[in-house]
């Protein structure tokens, strides 16, 4: 548990505060652009009108207003009952790989969940945190306030990945804890059982959850770029594999995609939203694209 | 293929180097963590299999790079001899030379015997000092002993072509087994032969196989001296019908001309010289013959050739390269018949046995061989017996001590007797086992069978069955029975039969005494058909075995000298002595240079000459002015020596074994094949190019292998 001495610590302060600062970063370039919400609550109460300006959405469009004053406004809603967001976090020891580059996948995870909570608490959203490992480890519960991002990315910088995984059985405990319908995030490399964990995204997504799976792998972890003969050893299990990386490397490309459409056609039969990631992305990039398409889809 | 430093070969022990690298020293992976594994561990079992085969090829190509890398180093040659053991203790080497009268075939006015000597020479001066060397000679392979290179030197320098022809297969065969006995030397035999079909027929080149098996390693090098187109025209061996002719009788000589294709359709013409010592040669006949492909007959007769021996040859005329084949020598001898007194009751009992020696229906064309005078046993006492050669006695009554000793001394002077027994003597056993005729009759009378059987003699070996040796038991024998005859005793101890009954009996029997000859029959010939004969050997159809038989007793009883005159260079001559002389000296005329003085040593019974190797007409005389020896005989070449047709040197190989031996046809060719064969070709190059490709494959691979990421 972190203490609140821990907080005050210049360092971690730093940490916070770059985090702050970056997901604040991504979310603004985010909304330069958008000017909309990519998530849509249940319901949502009025709050004022707005001058429409050209790249609202049209349907936003208040036509009682147009019919009085010959003018367009749009409608501006605030949330009443938000929805509920959870970003979900691996924290095995496999998340804190990297072999190349600069951030490890965890600090991949952490900066695309930073931005998200910043994006939905900016809307007033609540937004908790989930962490596991082979069971849920921290549960920071759902609040909308702006103090909510501190508390969050402060968690989230203090985690040390360590020990195994077991996407499936977390998720599916975490089900059990979800009361409302809500948006879970979950980030992981998904280096488990894939038929549990894909059961498991099923049952939460039964339960009335919206759920966005960002699958974030290192560079390496896609690219394979080895060469020679190399022994490879899994962190987790410390398992040890002799290969020869250059003749390697196809069917291990094979083997990623496979694995990747795999979750892609499951996700997409459960109407889960399923984000491939790899650390050499441009995070805000990609979690930009990510939200225009969801957009694009709602 | 072997190695001229195969100490090097102890290199090969490296090999184990990069196996040891391979299993102990494994080079370390690289080692990194990686999350992902699970990806990894699916395909993984077929990506270490092929990482474990690129493993074991990656060790095999550096075990491969080193085992070439020591072989080359090793220096291999291909077909050279120079492994350790085998030529360790230098070069045996045996020169065989063609002398066959063959090699003195001309060509640019050098005879292939010469060609031979100077290549030879050469190839003796290319060889290194301490060779032991061997000149092998037909005819003298036995003779011939390893020894240092330059007495091989100087003996081929004194080589002459021998007309004795010796087969060359011998000489090669002999010396193949002498430089095989050379365990430890580097084994080469060398041959300089004209090729010629006649010296490499199938038998020679088998004889020849054969003795290269037993000396494995032994190379043979076949120098060929002769020309690929010889043109050739000559005659074959002499035949003559009789070399021992009476007076009168006519001797034919045939021959055959021989020529190569290439004078086929020429015509040439053969003569006939007779060349009497002191006389002139006079030209006896003369025939034109047109050559052609085969062999075209010649025959040639002479006749009116006085008593004595006489001599001469046969020549074709008109140029060619090879000179030896153009002339054939020959001598016959001619003597009066031999007088022989034929004994009988009555004059007319003769007749039969007269008539079977000197036909009458004959004495009016030509001379008999036999002058044959007949005599009634009563007119014995006044006949003067020396004068005669042989006495035949048909069918003796007894005869009075007197008689059987004049005719004792005849045989013991030198004279030939013959006794027939029959009718007369029966009844009359006393007389005849008397002292006086036991001297003459080698068995004791006993009595008279009555049998019936025919001759069968065992063995024809005997010279009074010669005309019948060659039908031997075909002879039809049964068709003349023999229905009595006298049964002997135990033989005298110098007695032997020459003829049996079929019972096994004898029939002819010959004794000695003094020295003379003598044979006694148990059967007679004087019977006629009509009267109850004891055979039906004279009387029965076609009586030729009979014809024969007395012919070849009568040859017996005179002493006939019915060996051959003609001989083939090399043979052994040996002439007999007359029986009644004196002679204690002799001269040798060969054919060419001084007459060679000899020596008859007592008891001398006859002249033997084993040096033949020069053809011509030989000559041995003695008595002076007198002419007391006069003898003569011929030598000739083979009748081979003008076939010139030569041997596919393809075949040589085929059935020799092509790596066994080896063509060479001029000094340049014969320097490579030899050094080839001495040195070896060097595989060095080869074995370093497949060593860089080793190499760089080694390069490639690894490189590929452990490439660093």
């Amino acid at each position: 548990m972190a203490t609140v001495e821990q907080y005050l610590k210049p360092a971690v302060i730093q940490q916070i505060k770059r985090l702050d600062l970056r997901a604040q970063f991504i979310v603004k370039g985010f909304l330069q652009g958008l000017h909309a919400s990519p998530f849509h609550g249940f319901s949502v109460e009025f709050s004022e009108h707005r001058k429409y300006t050209p790249g609202d959405n049209p349907q936003d469009i208040d036509w009682l207003v147009y019919a009085k004053t010959d003018k367009y406004y749009t409608k501006k809603f605030e949330a009443e009952t938000n929805i509920t967001g959870y970003l979900v976090m691996d924290q095995s020891r496999s998340m804190a790989y990297t072999y190349r580059q600069d951030m490890t996948k965890f600090d991949y995870a952490i900066c695309i969940a930073a931005a998200l909570c910043y994006l939905m608490v900016l809307q007033n959203d609540p937004v908790g945190l989930v962490t596991f490992g082979e069971k849920i480890d921290k549960f920071l519960p759902p609040k909308s306030k702006r103090q909510q991002i501190g508390n969050v990315l402060s968690v989230l910088a203090k985690l040390e990945p360590t020990g195994e995984t077991d996407v499936g059985k977390s998720l599916t405990q975490l089900a059990a804890m979800i009361k409302h319908a809500s948006l879970v995030m979950v980030f992981s490399d998904l280096l488990g059982d894939p038929d549990a964990t894909i059961a498991s995204l099923r049952r939460l997504r039964h339960g009335g959850n919206d759920v966005i799976l960002f699958h974030v792998l290192d560079e390496a972890e896609v690219d394979f770029p080895f060469h020679g003969l190399m022994e490879l050893e899994d962190p987790e299990s410390h398992q040890k594999l002799e290969v020869d990386a250059d003749n390697f490397r196809s069917d291990y490309a094979e083997e990623l995609k496979a694995f990747r459409d795999t979750y892609s056609a499951e996700c997409f039969k459960s109407g889960i939203d399923y984000v491939p990631l790899d650390t050499s992305m441009q995070f805000d990039r990609a979690l930009m694209e990510y939200l225009v398409t969801r957009r694009q889809r709602a | 293929m072997s190695f001229l430093a195969p100490t090097l070969l102890a290199g090969t022990a490296l090999v184990a180097l990069p196996i040891i690298l391979h299993l102990v020293m494994r080079r370390e992976p690289k080692r990194v963590e990686f999350p992902a594994l699970r990806f990894v561990r699916k395909r993984q079992s077929t990506n270490q299999t092929r990482l474990r085969l690129r493993h074991w090829i990656l060790l095999a190509l550096r075990c491969v790079f080193i085992l070439l890398l020591v072989a080359a180093l090793a220096r291999p040659v291909l077909r050279g001899s120079g492994l350790l053991g085998e030529g360790s203790a230098g070069l045996a080497a045996a020169v065989v030379v063609d002398t066959s009268p063959r090699m003195g075939y001309l060509v640019e006015n050098e005879t292939r015997l010469a060609a031979a000597q100077e290549m030879a020479t050469w190839l003796l001066e290319q060889l290194p000092a301490d060779s032991e060397v061997a000149l092998v000679e037909p005819g003298r392979a036995r003779r011939a002993k390893l020894g240092g290179r330059d007495a091989a030197i100087l003996r081929t320098s004194r080589l002459r072509t021998s007309a004795a022809g010796a087969p060359l297969a011998e000489a090669v065969v002999e010396a193949v087994n002498l430089v095989g006995d050379q365990r430890d030397h580097r084994r080469e035999v060398y041959v300089f032969t004209d090729l010629a079909a006649v010296e490499w027929g199938d038998a020679a080149i088998a004889s020849i196989g054969e003795a290269l098996d037993a000396s494995e390693g032994t190379k043979l090098y076949l120098v060929d001296v002769g020309v690929p187109k010889p043109v050739n025209a000559g005659l074959a061996a002499l035949d003559l019908s009789t070399a021992h002719l009476a007076e009168g009788e006519v001797v034919t000589l045939r021959t055959e001309a021989l020529s190569t294709e290439s004078l086929e359709g020429k015509n040439r013409t053969v003569e006939v010289w007779i060349t009497n010592a002191g006389a002139k040669p006079t030209k006896r006949g003369e025939l034109q013959v047109e050559l052609a492909a085969g062999p075209t007959p010649v025959e040639l007769p002479i006749a009116g050739l006085g008593s004595g021996v006489h001599q001469g040859f046969v020549r074709m005329e008109g140029n060619d390269p090879l000179v030896i084949d153009n002339t054939r020598y020959f001598t016959v001898s001619v003597s009066s018949p031999p007088r022989v007194l034929l004994l009988a009751e009555s004059v007319g009992d003769a007749d039969l046995l007269a008539e079977a020696l000197a036909p009458t229906a004959l004495s009016q064309t030509a001379a008999s061989r036999f002058a044959v005078e007949r005599l009634a046993f009563d007119d014995l006492d006044r006949a003067q017996l020396a004068t005669y050669d042989a006495v035949m006695v048909l069918d003796p009554p007894p005869l009075s001590s007197e008689q059987w000793r004049k005719l004792s001394d005849f045989v013991q002077s030198g004279g030939g007797l013959a006794v027939f027994l029959g009718r007369n003597a029966v009844g009359h056993l006393d007389a005849f086992n008397t002292p006086a005729p036991r001297l003459l009759l080698p068995a004791e009378l006993r009595w008279v069978s009555s049998t019936a059987r025919y001759l069968q003699p065992i063995n024809y070996g005997h010279p009074v069955l010669k005309e019948l040796s060659d039908i031997g038991e075909a002879t039809p024998w049964p068709a003349f029975p023999v229905l009595e005859s006298w049964a002997v005793g135990n033989l005298d101890d110098i007695a032997s039969v020459v003829a049996t009954f079929a019972d096994g009996s004898p029939a002819i029997i010959e004794g000695m005494f003094g020295s003379g000859r003598l044979l006694m029959m148990t059967t007679p010939v004087s019977d006629r058909a009509g009267d109850e004969p004891w055979n039906l050997l004279p009387t029965n159809p076609e009586p030729w075995p009979f014809l024969a038989l007395v012919e070849g007793m009568t040859d017996f009883l005179v002493g006939a000298d019915i060996r051959p005159l003609n001989y083939q260079a090399g043979q052994v001559v040996s002439l007999p002595m007359p029986r009644r002389n004196d002679l204690a000296t002799y001269v040798l005329q060969p054919p060419s240079g001084d007459p060679l003085p000899q020596t008859r040593s007592p008891g001398q019974q006859e002249i033997v000459i084993s040096n033949t190797d020069e053809v011509g007409n030989y000559r041995v005389r003695s008595g002076g002015e007198q002419v007391r020896l006069d003898r003569g005989f011929s030598v000739n070449a083979g009748g081979n020596v003008g076939r010139l047709a030569r041997a596919d040197f393809s075949d040589i190989a085929e059935s020799l074994g092509s790596d066994r031996v080896e063509l060479a046809t001029s000094r340049r060719n014969l320097s490579k094949s030899i050094d080839l064969g001495t040195v070896g070709r060097e595989l060095f190059p080869w074995l370093i190019a497949l060593v860089a490709i080793a190499l760089g494959c080694e390069q490639w691979l690894a490189d590929r292998f452990y490439k660093s990421g």
